[in-house]
């Protein structure tokens, strides 16, 4: 694994400068108001997103056709580079329960079907994540593959799981530094794994349908690869978060989430009740 | 010294290509994504993606979104069909690259039924094309 970061550097700078399609740039940046249920009220912040990318396909069609395939027939695969930088700032950074900073640079093989396989895509990924204060902050690269299908028990229902293994640095982490006795921390590899059911309600249950738009599950896990002993007593070796979201009418939304994020070190329960909105 | 040329921004209009991008994601019978009653056609070109029903909301994830997104473009390409033949705007053009363009908007909580009409513009001749 030594050589997989300027491999997969290399890789997408010189896919973007290869002349196929280009995805269009993306600049995002939402409002948004979190309450982490500490008795200290709430605190604003701002969610920001940029990305793009390139990429080039191989399918099973005839391209001099005068009509595209049909949906329900056309298989195809393909090589994707993208980039994303996203994120959440607060007004207050000590209340922040998310990443401020979360860049990926990603190299991915696509495999898109119109049966149960579903979309599949694996390759190699970089990514920087950070709390906002900086004082926890990581460089993880390695290998991920996903898969997400549409109806599933619905017309539109839809799962999706995320599964990745690379190698962290984990730099300033400064409860593991606590933990281990020291401010020189080494590398380690590091498995996730995430999950995201989404239901639309809205179409399949018309009368609570009238209130509620769609229920969301999200879980996220990570794990350590051989841990040492004093970071598993620490429980510093596995994270977890799951939410539950139920996305009502008028953008307003309920949800739940339980547990904490890698280089959050306070166990966190935060509630939400609110709205959301982009600033376009 | 060159100068960046600025893009024009695609009109939203009653076209074959605005129409078919709004009545696939609103109808009850296609994708169903919000109410006529909420937004109506003519408000309909800037309300993106995070605002529809299968936009995730609890995470960010890009390759989750990228899957579901994938997903969603072959189901809006899927039901444009059923009411119109896609018929190619430019020869050669592959549909996996269509689908791609469509999977770009899909993934992003940014884009907009303004970029999808467009890509359905620049891909499909509609029979209001002469």
């Amino acid at each position: 694994m030594k050589y997989v970061a300027p491999v997969i550097a290399f890789a997408v700078a010189a896919s973007m400068a290869l002349p196929c399609a280009a995805s269009a740039p993306v600049e995002n940046i939402s409002p948004i108001l979190l309450d982490t249920q500490d008795g200290e009220g709430t605190t604003l912040g701002l969610e920001f997103e940029f990305s793009g990318g390139r990429h080039f396909t191989k399918s099973n069609e005839d391209p001099n056709a005068a009509t595209f395939e049909d949906i329900d027939k056309l298989r195809y695969s393909g090589l994707a580079a993208t980039y994303k930088v996203s994120g959440t700032v607060a007004a207050d950074e000590d209340r922040n329960p998310k990443d401020f900073i979360n860049a990926l640079i990603d190299l991915q093989y696509k495999s898109s079907n119109p049966d149960a396989l579903g979309t599949i895509t694996g390759g190699a990924f970089l990514k920087f994540e950070s709390d906002q204060s900086f004082e926890d902050q990581q460089l993880v690269y390695g290998i991920g593959v996903t898969y997400g299908k549409l109806a599933i028990f619905g017309d539109l229902d839809f799962f999706g799981i995320d599964l990745r293994r690379g190698q962290v640095d984990p730099k300033e982490d400064e409860s593991r530094q606590a933990v281990l006795g020291t401010t020189s921390l080494e590398k380690y590899y590091r498995n996730e794994l995430e999950i995201l059911y989404m239901f639309p309600i809205k179409e399949s249950i018309p009368v609570i349908g009238k209130m509620v738009e769609s229920f969301e599950f999200n879980y996220r896990y990570y794990q350590e690869s051989g841990a040492p002993d004093v970071i598993e007593s620490a429980k510093l070796d596995r994270f977890f978060l799951r939410t539950f979201r139920l996305n009502l009418e008028h953008d307003l939304f309920l949800a739940y989430s339980n547990g904490k994020l890698p280089f959050d070190v306070k166990e966190d329960d935060f509630f939400t009740l609110g709205f959301s909105y982009n600033l376009e | 010294m060159a100068t960046k040329k600025e893009e024009a921004v695609y009109e939203w209009r009653e076209n074959n290509a605005c129409v078919a991008t709004y009545n696939v994601l609103e109808g009850d019978n296609f994708l169903d994504q919000f109410e006529d009653v909420d937004i109506p056609f003519a408000d309909a070109a800037d309300v993106s993606m995070a605002k529809l029903r299968y936009f995730p909301k609890s995470t960010g994830n890009s390759s989750l979104l990228g899957v579901l997104g994938n997903q969603m473009a072959r189901q809006f390409l899927k039901n444009v069909s059923k009411t119109f033949t896609l018929q190619k705007q430019t020869p050669g053009k592959k549909t996996a690259d269509f689908v791609e363009e469509l999977t770009a908007v899909f993934s992003n909580k940014g884009g907009t039924l303004r970029n999808l009409a467009q890509i359905l513009d620049e891909n499909v001749k509609f029979p209001d094309e002469g």
